[in-house]
């Protein structure tokens, strides 16, 4: 057996090991679904964080996810990976929030359309470069995180931020010239 | 000064870590909520029963009433009628809103046509009110009725989780 065909095995095995983890929450099994939680949360917080720009926030949208896939999970056909499934209500629950959160200030302003110079602060861990994607204007570092990180298509952006193609496809361009600027100061 | 390729953004983003780990322990808030929700689940589910078994002996005793009560004497009571169900309207959309105005649709269909049944009965004693409107006990029982409704609205929305 080469190296390919042992790495192949092993992930098929991890796959059929998810796949019972799966049954066995859907039956109500809460230690199963921990597992689960374990597998994917770091993935999902990361989600959260970058779409949200705001640590706090995250922490408590990443619980909303995992709360609401416990309740959804028997919708859950497997006729995607379970993974896609998850990031797609993670990322769906996180625009719900923002949607509920944005304050009036927001409303009246557009102030999301302004650059965040604060963002990433928080985190010393972080990369130079989620720093920067931190301190983006809201939709673009949205339409950013969904495109460039996550590998949604601007078809499927476009319905979930209720925007055209077009200004998914602008709002990309955006938040790459900026990000491209903000790297060559470093 | 050297500009930027998208080749050279694409690495870098091609080079993030996915994986964050939050600062602090989610997973307890998530099992208390998924705890409390389990429960609350079951708890609805038991008070469903009576509810229903109450809704059908409305629907039973509205039916009789219907075909053996007195004869319609009249109109004078509907502006009462109209107020208790306009209030109630008020009381329901109120509470709702105070929920998000949420997705009644989203219910598990259980709890949808325990809340079918509730609103059929409602209607059903509106109507018989309207053929004896000076009768008290129907007047009750509208707003028992009703109050059930709100009770179950009340009872499935409810955030207790949202303070993990």
């Amino acid at each position: 057996m080469d190296s390919h065909q042992v790495i192949e095995a092993s992930a098929r095995f991890a796959q059929d090991e998810e796949q019972q983890l799966i049954a066995q929450a859907k039956a109500g099994d809460q230690q199963a679904f921990y597992q689960l939680y374990e597998l994917h949360h770091k993935r999902v917080y990361g989600l959260c964080w970058r779409m949200l720009a705001d640590k706090s926030s995250a922490e408590d949208v990443c619980q909303e996810v995992f709360v609401q896939v416990w309740q959804k999970l028997s919708s859950f056909q497997g006729n995607s990976k379970f993974s896609t499934w998850l990031h797609s209500v993670a990322s769906n629950i996180v625009l719900s929030h923002l949607r509920k959160h944005k304050n009036w200030l927001q409303r009246v302003f557009s102030i999301e359309d302004q650059v965040v110079e604060e963002a990433g602060e928080e985190m010393a861990e972080v990369s130079e470069l989620d720093k920067h994607i931190m301190r983006l204007p809201e939709r673009a570092r949205l339409v950013f995180v969904l495109f460039a990180v996550e590998g949604y298509r601007h078809e499927e952006i476009s319905k979930m931020l209720n925007m055209a193609v077009g200004s998914s496809k602008s709002q990309y361009h955006r938040a790459k010239t900026l990000l491209k600027e903000w790297i060559e100061e470093e | 000064m050297m500009t930027m390729s998208d080749e050279q953004l694409q690495h870098r983003v091609a080079q993030l870590n996915k994986e964050i780990s939050p600062s602090r322990d989610l997973w307890q808030g998530i099992e208390k909520a998924i705890h409390q929700q389990d429960e609350q689940s079951s708890s609805v589910k038991k008070a469903v029963v009576p509810m229903a078994w109450a809704a059908s002996v409305v629907a039973a005793v509205l039916l009789t009433w219907m075909n053996l009560g007195p004869a319609n004497n009249g109109n004078q009571e509907l502006g009462l009628i109209a107020a208790i169900n306009q209030d109630f309207n008020a009381q329901k959309q109120l509470m709702l809103t105070s929920f998000g105005t949420p997705d009644l649709t989203q219910l598990p269909a259980d709890m949808q046509a325990e809340l079918a049944k509730l609103a059929k009965a409602r209607t059903s004693i509106a109507a018989a009110l309207e053929n004896d409107e000076n009768n008290t006990d129907l007047i009750e029982l509208l707003q028992w009725t009703q109050q059930q409704e709100l009770d179950l609205i009340k009872r499935l929305y409810t955030p207790q989780w949202q303070t993990i």
